[in-house]
């Protein structure tokens, strides 16, 4: 994760610059994953497209402002990406289907593309492993949180539950997932 | 800090993180978070944590045809930045009203005493991120811009004037302004305009007698953009509006 973080970072440094060559090189890294949050998100494959789009202009326009003592440039990027996913579901006024169905979009592609060798790494297996950890009441209101932008009222509201339970059942789920990621001490969350 | 305030503020620090905070909490938060180191720590934590959430998301191969869109997306942005600079008639502020403009933005992020209007909106971008943090990118872009000018209000608010600053690094503006109505039930969006239609990019946001915004984008390169008024009856007037012959 060092050595990719590093490669990032050195890319993004030349975006900032101009570099249009590190932009396209820095795309090809993270595209794979950057597409598919937004197709996450916003559920539709053409908005997802918009979306990716639009947040990799932001981030050659942004590179410059990147902070590393804030983390890693990819959690950097997918941050920017799900902002903007966020920001198309309000635009639309609609909501999203809890869950996207992966069976109904046409991959296209081999298995052994670029694509997937980076998306397929152990970080993801972590992070999915330590949300699967989770009751699946907490794992609920951090995805819908999270990935579909909705204040804690907004989810007690969806929900028909008390404010207080989300509030309790979000703090106990991203603690949960603090302490499973390694990050109690606030030096790593891997 | 009592047991219960700590809990109270984990909970709202962990929906901060992954962005579900109330738009009508945020401004009490982060003026809190301003001043409290062992806050800021814990909202570090936690914002890497929600960071890591993408990470679980299944792949999906995106398309062909998207790199190629934006790989010409941002050569036609780096194109026309370039242009942008190369023809862009530069009229530089007077120190003492620069010095002006910094002190403002400065005071404004360290004092963390944000007071937002008309977060009512959902679909305010600034809202959502943070508006601390938007106001330390404003103090960075006045302290970094390479480009800076001076505004003046329209006919209707004569006395208002201000101070844009444009970074080309990030890609970013500040505009900064004075003399504006701070009449609580008023709010102000900033927009842009391109091919003739206008777009509401920001709020205007006040604190100290002041108002601010962050800009992400080249406003050199458009159009025009501005300033509109909007009155709780919904009635709006344009206080700012500027094109790019004037800079």
């Amino acid at each position: 994760m060092i050595e990719e973080d590093i490669q990032h970072r050195s890319l993004l440094s030349r975006v900032s610059g101009g570099d249009e060559t590190a932009f396209a090189e820095l795309y090809d890294l993270l595209a794979g994953r950057a597409y598919s949050l937004a197709l996450y998100v916003v559920k539709d494959a053409q908005s997802a497209e918009d979306v990716v789009q639009d947040a990799f202009v932001s981030i050659w326009r942004m590179a410059g402002s990147f902070d590393p003592r804030r983390g890693s440039v990819k959690g950097w990027v997918l941050t920017v990406v799900r902002n903007r996913g966020v920001d198309h579901l309000r635009r639309l006024s609609a909501r999203p289907r809890a869950t996207v169905d992966i069976g109904t979009i046409d991959v296209g592609g081999s298995p052994e593309a670029v694509w997937e060798e980076v998306v397929r790494s152990v970080d993801s297996e972590l992070v999915q492993d330590a949300l699967c950890s989770l009751p699946a009441e907490q794992r609920q209101v951090i995805d819908i949180a999270y990935f579909r932008g909705l204040s804690q009222q907004e989810i007690a509201a969806e929900l028909s539950l008390p404010l207080g339970t989300v509030k309790g059942r979000m703090r106990l789920a991203l603690s949960k997932l603090r302490t499973s990621l390694g990050g109690a001490d606030g030096s790593d969350v891997r | 800090m009592t047991e219960a305030a700590h809990v109270l503020f984990e909970e709202m620090a962990t929906a901060y993180a992954v962005g579900a905070l109330s738009i009508a909490d945020q401004p009490a938060f982060e003026e809190h978070l301003a001043g409290c180191d062992d806050c800021r720590t814990l909202i570090s934590q936690l914002s890497a944590v929600a960071s890591e959430l993408p990470l679980s998301v299944p792949p999906v191969q995106p398309p062909a045809r998207l790199r190629n869109r934006v790989i010409a997306a941002v050569h036609d942005e780096a194109s026309q930045a370039t242009v942008a600079h190369r023809d862009s008639r530069r009229f530089m502020p007077s120190t003492a009203r620069l010095a002006v403009a910094a002190s403002f933005v400065l005071a404004l992020a360290t004092a963390g005493a944000l007071v937002v209007w008309g977060l009512s909106l959902s679909d305010d971008v600034a809202s959502r991120d943070g508006l601390l943090a938007r106001s330390y990118e404003s103090l960075s872009i006045m302290a970094s811009a390479d480009t800076r000018w001076e505004v003046q209000g329209t006919d209707a608010v004569p006395g208002a004037h201000g101070i844009v600053a444009y970074d080309e690094q990030t890609g970013s503006a500040s505009l900064v302004m004075w003399g504006l109505d701070e009449d609580p039930s008023l709010r102000y969006n900033v927009w842009v305009q391109e091919n003739g239609e206008r777009s509401r990019v920001s709020r205007l946001y006040v604190a100290d007698g002041g108002f601010w915004a962050v800009v992400r984008r080249d406003v050199r390169s458009l159009e025009g953009f501005g300033v509109t008024r909007i009155a709780a009856d919904g009635g709006a007037v344009v206080v700012l509006e500027t094109s790019a012959i004037s800079y």
